[in-house]
């Protein structure tokens, strides 16, 4: 070099770098040459020029190199391909265990991820979802805590917010009601949506007939989906048709013209609606009181639509400005119904928003599952792909023996230990990805038996979009890495010279194998466990006395009519049917038991007390309904008196502490009543939750709120000829009110509703870890018959030394019986945290017995020792000079 | 055997005339010293390899010198095949160029 530039290595990663793109030896010199070119270019234009030009020439190279590589590894690719098939071939036991294990435990998995994949889809689909907010209302405590979330918001609360923020678009409250719509002699219990006129502009419900811009701009429009369009109107044009809105609560009814019909929401909407009309259409059915009162909040959600993504921020910054404009009066007034008799300046509500595709998983929203249950899910099909795998892994490592020679062989013409690798790790791959063929099999027949279970609608074409493809090629890829990788290790160590003399140990005292399968049995056992407990403690809550009967009690929607005649049609009815065969009692209630309950306040002793249900009922209600006096009377129908009386239950006296309560007045609103019986306990939503303090109250001349009007009559029946007693209440009917749908249900349909949710939770459990003892089982068969056939020898000596069957048996099931005993061991207290966790969700629950668990780890070892039995059996069984005669 | 071509004739003698100091480096700098072309890396180790393999030239590794940062050179020689080569496309190059001279006259005028 002609200057004194100190020479310079090349930095060590880019040695790295041209190490691997060269050949594998003498890479040294080439290495020379090139940094001899670099310095000189540094010396001669400067470092960043040699840089350049350095990985100019690398990537000149580099396409070559690659083109190569792949060359090289389809060509090795093709010979590992051949010798997986030879193997699978070969070892048909082996491979039906692998294939089918990892098949059900992808299947598992596949079926899973459609299940989360559809919850997370939830309004996404609404071309504006990033945009959509809901508005959500805080109620406060006295001491300005919060006291519980709403996702809903008071009605004056939207259009303000409108007006208020420059960046909300525009603003659509929402409130679905239950209604009877009619249309010549077509009715239907439906839900109507009540909207603001931008509703179609917000929301992606594609219209097929009308515009968006104007199908609710007239106040009596009615956009209807494309199934109630179909059931009112068949096929004929449904726009410029008229439809009748029976109302529930006055009774009158409201002619809507029909102005379009839009596609059915998908199933992944949170807004679901199957007709719509204006909002201000409420008032037509009283509700127009409502529509300035910040106090009261609506069933249905109001939803925003912002400017862009930056909007929530500067919206929640101007809040409280927002909050000082509006809500300074109506909260001054609310601060006295709230708080009540607590003096407190602080504001009884707040206001928040919540993106739209956030409200599925909220918690708060019902009848959804939350984060929890999806992460649980997902924990469950990991365990059942995790035992698949070990499977896989035990099965590989005990297996060894039989690849020896074509292991020896590769090795001895050269093979690196990275290219054994290489080659049992692509085996892994490719057996999983081999499995995806009978796995997608699996999904397609088990995919209508898993939509019962869950109550979806996944579709198994879903399935075969690009991204749920490529996370397939993910799943294959962990899969094929966890089930592969140690497996490739343990053959890649093995030495040849060892191999070929057939000196070889591995597999029976395998501490690594043993406590792979000793997983296996613990994650069954826990799964085993928890779905005992699950379906025990749905049971319990099912077969628990309610308090009231279940059985044989019939319920008819009194809704079709206004108050007034919904209570001369009572009577009617209940003189008719009252004496008739087959009928034991009549009454009527303003809730439906035992899923309502309404948060009304009472007064004791100058003390209010929130969260009690008011039932307003007619006499004979607790008769009827079975419902238990404990002191005092029922309401008798001959006194007049009984209209000032009250029965309440249990709770209520226990938790308002009175002392003798026969004879106390507690006051409901205004009035002073007087109580004359306690009931004993009876739940009214079911035994998730405590029981609920109630009064029972007779029916009042007028009744202000709607909400106590008569709404079913109860009718309890005798059990037998049913349909027989059901013809005559229904040909009553129509006989009395041939105009009005006949609407009826049983008490105990509604109970096991209440129980959906945990049946499907209990089935999920249940059938997973059934399949999850399976896989377990399938490994333990296969893994005996590795030792089995490894053992043949030994066994043909002790026969021939005098050994009985039964002492092959026991010797060689002794390691099974060992691995289950210590899985049980270790699952207990697990499986004990783990449902204990899960039983805090109910407030009566059943308690976590040992025997359960005992009688699980029986039941398992029963399982594994009959699996490997009945190859024990077989091996004892054979002829020690057929086993020896190898020799 | 066939002819050396041009880029391998003056490798060849770009290699003998370097002696014990014949590396790649070091040949691709003579020849753009005297061509005034540019010479790449590829296109000497194409050649150079390609004759190693048909025996005109053998190599060997040299001690690691600290200037290079204690890499080794591969330092390359002419086997007797090489050098008959060489001779081979002298002879025929001396006799197609006699004879001739006046072209190389017209062209400097």
């Amino acid at each position: 070099m002609k200057n004194n530039h100190k020479h310079k290595n090349l930095p060590k990663p880019s040695e790295f770098f041209i190490k691997k793109i060269l050949p594998d030896e003498g890479w040294d010199s080439p290495v020379g040459d090139f940094e001899e070119d670099f310095n000189e270019i540094v010396s001669e234009s400067g470092i960043l020029r040699a840089w350049y030009w350095y990985f100019k020439q690398i990537l000149k190279l580099l396409p070559q190199k690659v083109f190569i590589s792949f060359v090289w590894s389809i060509v090795m690719l093709k010979n590992y391909l051949k010798s997986t098939f030879r193997n699978i071939k070969r070892q048909k036991l082996f491979s039906v265990i692998n294939i089918s294990g990892l098949a059900i435990g992808i299947g598992c998995t596949i079926l899973i991820y459609l299940f989360i994949n559809d919850e997370l889809s939830y309004d996404k689909f609404h071309k504006k979802s990033d945009k959509i907010y809901r508005l959500t209302t805080n109620l406060h405590n006295p001491d300005g805590s919060v006291k519980s979330r709403y996702g809903r918001a008071p009605l004056p609360h939207g259009p303000a917010v409108n007006e208020f923020f420059p960046d909300v678009i525009s603003c659509v409250r929402t409130w679905p009601l239950g209604f009877i719509v009619k249309r010549e002699n077509v009715s239907e219990d439906v839900q109507v949506y009540f909207a603001d006129a931008d509703f179609f502009k917000m929301f992606t419900f594609p219209l097929l007939k009308g515009e968006a811009s104007s199908v609710l701009s007239r106040p009596n429009s009615a956009v209807l989906s494309e199934t109630y369009a179909k059931k009112f109107f068949g096929d004929k044009d449904p726009v410029g048709e008229i439809i009748t809105i029976l109302a529930d609560q006055t009774g009158s009814s409201n002619d809507f013209l029909v102005t379009g019909v839009f596609e059915d929401p998908p199933s992944n909407s949170t807004v679901s609606p199957k007709i719509v009309t204006c909002f201000e259409n409420l008032k037509l059915f009283g509700w127009e009181q409502f529509f300035t009162i910040w106090g009261f909040l609506p069933s249905g959600s109001t939803f925003i639509e912002v400017r862009d993504k930056n909007s929530e921020k500067r919206i929640l910054k101007d809040f409280h400005l927002f909050t000082e404009r509006y809500c300074a009066a109506p909260f001054s007034e609310l601060r006295k119904s709230i708080f009540r008799k607590n003096k407190s300046d602080k504001d009884p509500l707040s206001f928040g928003m919540q993106k739209l595709t956030d409200i599925h998983l909220d918690p708060e929203a019902s009848g959804s599952p939350d984060l929890t249950t999806l992460l649980v899910l997902n924990g469950i099909a990991v365990i059942i792909l995790f035992i698949a795998c070990i499977n896989f892994i035990t099965l590989s490592i005990g297996n060894v023996s039989k690849r020896f020679m074509e292991i020896s062989v590769r090795k001895v013409f050269g093979a690196g230990r990275k290219q054994l690798i290489r080659q049992f790790r692509s085996e892994a791959f490719l057996t999983t990805a081999l499995t995806v063929i009978p796995a997608l099999i699996i999904v397609f027949f088990a995919l209508p038996v898993f939509n019962r279970l869950t109550i979806k609608s996944l579709r198994f074409d879903s399935l075969l979009s690009f991204s749920n493809l490529s996370v397939l090629a993910l799943l294959i890829l962990i899969v094929g890495t966890i089930a592969g990788s140690y497996p490739a290790y343990v053959m890649a160590r093995l030495k040849p010279a060892a191999a070929f003399k057939g000196k070889f140990k591995l597999g029976g005292k395998n501490i690594f194998t043993q406590s792979l399968v000793v997983t296996q049995f613990v994650l069954s056992l826990i799964l085993f466990t928890s779905a005992i407990f699950l379906g025990k403690q749905i049971n319990f809550m099912i077969n628990k006395d309610h308090g009231f009967d279940t059985e044989n009690i019939l319920f008819i929607d009194m809704r079709t009519s206004s108050i007034e005649e919904s209570e001369k049609l009572f009577n009617f009815l209940k003189d008719r049917l009252e004496n008739q065969a087959g009928i034991i009692s009549v009454s009527g209630s303003s809730h439906l038991l035992p899923r309502s309950h309404s948060k009304d306040r009472i007064v004791y002793e100058g003390v209010t007390f929130p969260d009690v249900a008011v039932t307003v009922v007619y006499p004979n209600y607790l008769n009827t309904m079975g419902i238990r006096v404990a002191e005092g009377r029922d309401f008798s129908p001959q006194l007049t008196t009984d209209k000032k009386n009250i029965i309440v239950n249990e709770t209520l006296v226990k938790k308002l502490e009175i002392r003798e309560p026969l004879g106390k007045q507690i006051k409901i609103g205004d009035e002073s009543f007087t109580i004359i019986g306690v009931t004993e306990n009876f739940n009214l939503k079911g035994y998730k939750y405590h029981v609920c303090p109630a009064v029972f109250q007779l029916k009042q001349r007028s009744e202000v709120f709607s909400m106590y009007r008569l709404k079913q009559m109860v009718l309890k029946i005798s059990p037998l000829n049913i349909s027989k007693t059901m013809e005559l209440i229904r040909s009553t009917w129509k006989e009395i009110q041939p105009d009005k749908p006949f609407l009826y249900c049983f008490l105990d349909e509604n109970i096991n509703r209440l129980f959906l949710e945990e049946k499907r939770w209990s089935n999920i459990v249940v059938y997973s870890s059934g399949l999850a003892i399976l896989i377990a089982c399938m490994g333990v068969f296969g893994l005996t018959s590795i030792t089995v056939s490894r053992r043949t020898r030994e066994i043909g000596i002790r026969k021939v030394h005098g050994a009985s069957i039964k002492n092959i048996l026991f010797l060689l099931s002794g390691e099974p019986a060992k691995w289950v005993l210590i899985a049980s061991v270790t699952a207990m207290p697990a499986g004990y945290f783990i449902v204990y966790k899960w039983l805090q969700n109910f407030a009566y629950k059943i308690s976590i017995s040992i025997n359960i668990y005992i009688a699980a780890s029986l039941i398992m070892m029963i399982l594994v020792l009959s699996t490997t039995c009945i190859q024990i059996i077989k091996a004892a069984k054979a002829k020690p000079v057929d086993s020896l005669r190898y020799e | 055997m066939a002819l050396l071509t041009r880029s391998e004739e003056l490798i060849l003698l770009a290699i003998w005339k370097l002696r014990e100091n014949a590396y790649c480096v070091s040949i691709r700098k003579m020849l753009t010293r005297i061509t005034g072309e540019k010479w790449s890396l590829g296109s000497i180790y194409m050649p150079v390899e390609r004759m190693v393999k048909n025996g005109l030239l053998t190599s060997y590794m040299s001690e690691s010198t600290p200037e290079r940062g204690g890499r080794h050179k591969r330092i390359y020689k002419l086997t007797g095949e090489g050098e008959k080569a060489l001779n081979r496309i002298y002879s025929i190059q001396n006799e197609m160029w006699s004879g001739v001279a006046g072209l190389s006259l017209e062209n400097e005028s």
